[in-house]
């Protein structure tokens, strides 16, 4: 006989459960039509508050604001890799952080990085006075250290598609090495 | 995204089609992103919430609650459900980051009018559930307290609590559903 876990289907739809238990409600209701149909409901239910709960706090303006100045970003971003041509990995990032002036107004150089666990380029002002990131084929979500001459210059985070993106600006000068570092992989160039 | 839409999505998910997968980020990402804002207060956290509910989207794109509920609900709901648990454990750090957080930008006046619409929608909705439903949903999703918190705060059989929150949310969701899709 199949123990229903009935009781606990609405609580996981108001966020009760820790993760664990959470997940194994949900392992359970995805093949039960039965507890799937009611937890279908609960979560219909949640979601429409929340969805119009928010309309009373506000925030949402402030969210929509930022992403909409990301996008435009982004799209200028896009435009400029292409019109400058300078590498040949997708751009597909949410990061709001992008060197489009640097980019257009500055004179730079691009070394491949090579190693384990991805692709990425290292593109840098020809006076280091900043560098860019861009990265393929790294493990989605994982955090990577980026390093300059051996020094952790910042840190990115893979999107889901495993691409990631950064851009710091640094105190000028020659860069001689850089580095992607992962828990388990490592992309370098060296130009020494 | 029409229902339609949404099946045939759901569809192609099931498919271990990875470019589904995109779609619903950038279909649902934006208001999964809010939802977990209102949460956490946190833009990190925020959109390591996301990020997470989106991953599981993936792992449970072959179930059948993803197929009821819709991706949109389905995708809310676990986003919330992430955010909340990220807030149980880094209140003391969101707090911290909430006191230096920089002044919000005035919102949109289109986006005001529209979240008043919203808001005056759900407070009816809310009005109109029976009482002991909406006492339910009042303590649970605003006051923030357990089925059973609400059960001993209320006098009631916990399994009663349980009844009543499963007809208040499936009457919500039937009366606000286009918000939620």
């Amino acid at each position: 006989m199949i123990e229903h876990p009935t009781g606990l289907l609405q609580s996981l739809a108001l966020g009760e459960l820790d993760r664990d238990e959470a997940f194994a409600v949900m392992q359970h209701a995805d093949s039960c039509a039965e507890c799937a149909g009611e937890l279908a409901d609960a979560m219909r239910g949640v979601a429409a508050l929340a969805s119009a709960a928010g309309a009373e706090l506000l925030p949402s303006a402030k969210t929509a604001v930022r992403q909409r100045d990301s996008r435009w970003l982004v799209g200028s971003l896009a435009a400029a890799a292409l019109l400058l041509g300078v590498w040949n990995v997708q751009l597909e990032t949410t990061s709001a952080s992008v060197p489009v002036d640097a980019l257009v107004h500055s004179h730079f150089a691009h070394h491949a990085l090579t190693g384990t666990g991805g692709q990425a380029k290292l593109i840098q002002a020809l006076d280091g006075s900043w560098v860019y990131i861009v990265a393929t084929g790294l493990r989605p979500l994982r955090a990577y250290d980026v390093l300059v001459d051996g020094t952790k210059i910042g840190s990115l985070r893979a999107d889901l598609t495993g691409n990631a993106t950064g851009y710091w600006r640094r105190q000028a000068g020659k860069i001689a090495s850089a580095a992607l570092a992962g828990q388990d992989s490592m992309l370098r160039w060296d130009g020494r | 995204m029409t229902a339609s839409a949404d099946a045939e999505l759901i569809s192609r998910l099931a498919g271990d089609d990875h470019t589904a997968l995109d779609e619903a980020y950038r279909a649902f990402a934006h208001r999964c992103k809010a939802v977990a804002m209102r949460t956490v207060s946190d833009d990190a956290l925020a959109q390591d919430a996301v990020q997470e509910a989106f991953l599981s989207l993936w792992h449970h794109r072959s179930g059948l609650v993803v197929r009821a509920a819709g991706i949109g609900p389905w995708l809310v709901v676990v986003t919330r459900n992430v955010a909340l648990n990220l807030a149980r454990t880094s209140r003391r750090r969101s707090a911290r980051e909430a006191a230096h957080a920089p002044p919000e930008p005035r919102p949109d006046p289109t986006e005001l009018a529209v979240a008043n619409i919203e808001a005056a929608a759900l407070r009816d909705a809310i009005e109109r559930l029976p009482d002991e439903q909406r006492r339910v949903i009042r303590l649970a999703y605003f006051g923030g307290a357990t089925l059973a918190e609400v059960a001993a705060r209320t006098g009631s059989p916990l399994g009663t609590v349980k009844r009543r929150a499963q007809l208040a949310l499936a009457r919500l969701a039937r009366t606000l559903g286009g918000a939620a899709r």
